[in-house]
């Protein structure tokens, strides 16, 4: 390790935006598989989750290494804890979309699979905000971190209404509710993704400031 | 798992602690006739741009510099330095060779006065008094401030009598006295059991770490309210670094230890407050936590991260 710290933070970083960026292919896929009833795309996500896995181990190491041999302070430190948790975000996002996906398996195979329109919206709107909270992060974007923690309410609310709307049809109609249940973890998982999301755009911000904005309700 | 709306970023630097954090500090008792006030004297307003020490206003900080400059000729070495020292606290002073911090302290217990062409302006109170007073009395300020060089530099004497040395000086001529008084500061300097059985032989034949924690204890033995160290590991190994710095923490109940150090993390480690000087100017003092992780000047960070001195 005869490297010195700006050069391994600065491949830390692009390790960790190299591990984002396969993160939000395989969310893509996962979330097109359900759109699309693809059981091909389906798998071809959850097995794209090895890589990240990976990835995400390789990430981990460096920053430690780091750590150990560097001992970064105050901005550098504050970027490298961040790294830490962010990593093990991204990953945590990579398995609920795999989640998506083998829930998808099912239903494509069954054939005749159609998502929801709420569900078509939460998918569409769970794919923009990472790829806002991945692009906050690369470029230290503090005003479209922000962002990434307001769409998080429409997220929330998309969810509550599948899953009323999910209950509602069973009651109507019980042989669907093998379906419905699946709707509704799928919702659930994609709802959980753009939690990791505003963990990463909370993170974006104490980089920036120093400020642990996480758990504050105020505008 | 709803998250509302984001707070706002802008106002990141409103939420420090007001009062700096300072530690609780306890009024020393009086000693009369020693001509150190011990009575809080109320803080005057501080000049300079770095004055906002965090202190509790309850107790006026021990040591309080006043726009201090210090000229080496017609070099101004430090530039109008404002900065308050709290009782019983460890402060660190940071920044690249030739930043001025040695010199600021040095200033402390005026050490600069033999450089000749040296001149101090502004004021540099200890415990309320101006130790550039003309009449202060240098034998008692000597006294109440010691010093700890970065080399160990032990009198060519036996490892008692180094620590005798001062106390002697001031009168203290009888074993019956002058032995507990050695063992104590050989106790509170860590390395009575190391020295216990070899009182009576050169200090010269310590360690290096020894002979640092020798000069400690030697420094000790006055009584001083303050120790100065001027890089006091840089000498040493990281074993004896360890210990020294274990020292410090100990210390600080029973006295004020002001600091430089070149090596950061070792101002991290020991110190509740770092000051950071860069060309002569006290650029950033605050509560060591913040400025090694999140320093409200851009040259503080670049410098705690490595990117320039």
């Amino acid at each position: 390790m005869a490297r010195n710290l700006h050069e391994s933070l600065a491949d830390l970083r692009t390790r960790l935006a190299r591990m984002a960026a396969s993160v939000q292919a395989l969310v893509e896929r996962a979330v097109e598989s359900a759109f699309q009833g693809d059981a091909g795309m389906a798998q071809e996500a959850i097995r794209s989750d090895a890589r990240v896995d990976a990835d995400e181990v390789e990430v981990e190491r460096l920053a430690i290494d780091l750590l150990a041999l560097h001992q970064p302070a105050a901005s550098d430190l504050r970027l490298v804890t961040t790294i830490i948790k962010v990593n093990s975000d991204f990953e945590r996002i990579a398995d609920c979309a795999v989640n998506v996906a083998q829930r998808v398996l099912p239903l494509a195979r069954s054939g005749g699979y159609r998502p929801t329109p709420d569900l078509r919206l939460i998918g569409g709107t769970v794919v923009t905000t990472l790829r806002d909270t991945i692009k906050a992060f690369n470029l230290s974007d503090v005003d479209l971190a922000r962002q990434v923690l307001r769409s998080d309410d429409v997220v929330d609310a998309l969810y509550h209404q599948i899953v009323q709307d999910m209950l509602a049809a069973t009651e109507r109609d019980g042989s669907a509710a093998s379906t419905n249940l699946s709707n509704i973890m799928i919702a659930k998982n994609l709802e959980r993704i753009a939690d990791h999301c505003t963990n990463v755009a909370e993170d974006v911000i104490y980089v920036h400031s120093g400020r642990i904005v996480r758990h504050l309700h105020a505008v | 798992m709803s998250r509302l709306t984001a707070p706002d970023p802008s106002d990141v630097r409103t939420a420090r602690d007001a009062n700096g954090g300072a530690p609780p500090s306890t009024p020393r008792p009086g000693r009369a006739g020693d001509g150190w006030p011990s009575a809080p004297a109320p803080a005057p307003a501080t000049g300079g741009r770095a004055a906002a020490a965090p202190t509790s206003a309850a107790v006026a900080p021990l040591i309080q510099a006043r726009n201090v400059s210090v000229y080496y000729g017609r070099h101004e070495a430090i530039k109008k330095v404002s900065v308050d020292i709290p009782e019983h606290s460890v402060v660190a002073f940071i920044g690249p060779s030739g930043c001025g911090k040695s010199t600021f302290l040095r200033s402390i217990n005026r050490l600069n006065d033999l450089i000749p062409g040296c001149r101090v302006t502004g004021e540099m109170l200890v415990g309320g008094t101006d130790v550039y007073d003309p009449r202060q009395d240098m034998v008692t300020l000597r006294r109440e401030i010691g010093l700890v060089f970065q080399k160990p530099n032990p009198f060519p004497k036996s490892i008692y009598d180094n620590v005798a040395y001062g106390p002697r000086l001031q009168g203290i001529k009888r074993r019956a006295d002058l032995d507990p008084l050695v063992e104590d500061c050989l106790r509170k300097a860590a390395i009575w059991d190391e020295t216990k059985d070899r009182l009576h032989q050169s200090a010269l034949g310590l360690s290096g770490g020894q002979q640092q924690r020798l000069c400690i204890a030697r420094a000790l033995a006055t009584k001083p309210r303050i120790l100065l160290m001027d890089e006091p590991c840089s000498a040493l190994d990281p074993i004896a670094t360890r210990k020294i710095e274990d020292l410090i923490g100990g210390l600080k109940s029973s006295y004020t230890i002001v600091m430089v150090t070149h090596n950061m993390q070792q101002a991290a480690r020991v110190s509740d407050r770092t000051a950071f000087f860069y060309l002569g100017s006290l650029i950033e003092y605050d509560r060591t936590s913040e400025i090694f992780t999140n320093p409200s000047n851009q040259q503080t960070n670049d410098y705690v991260t490595g990117r320039f001195g």
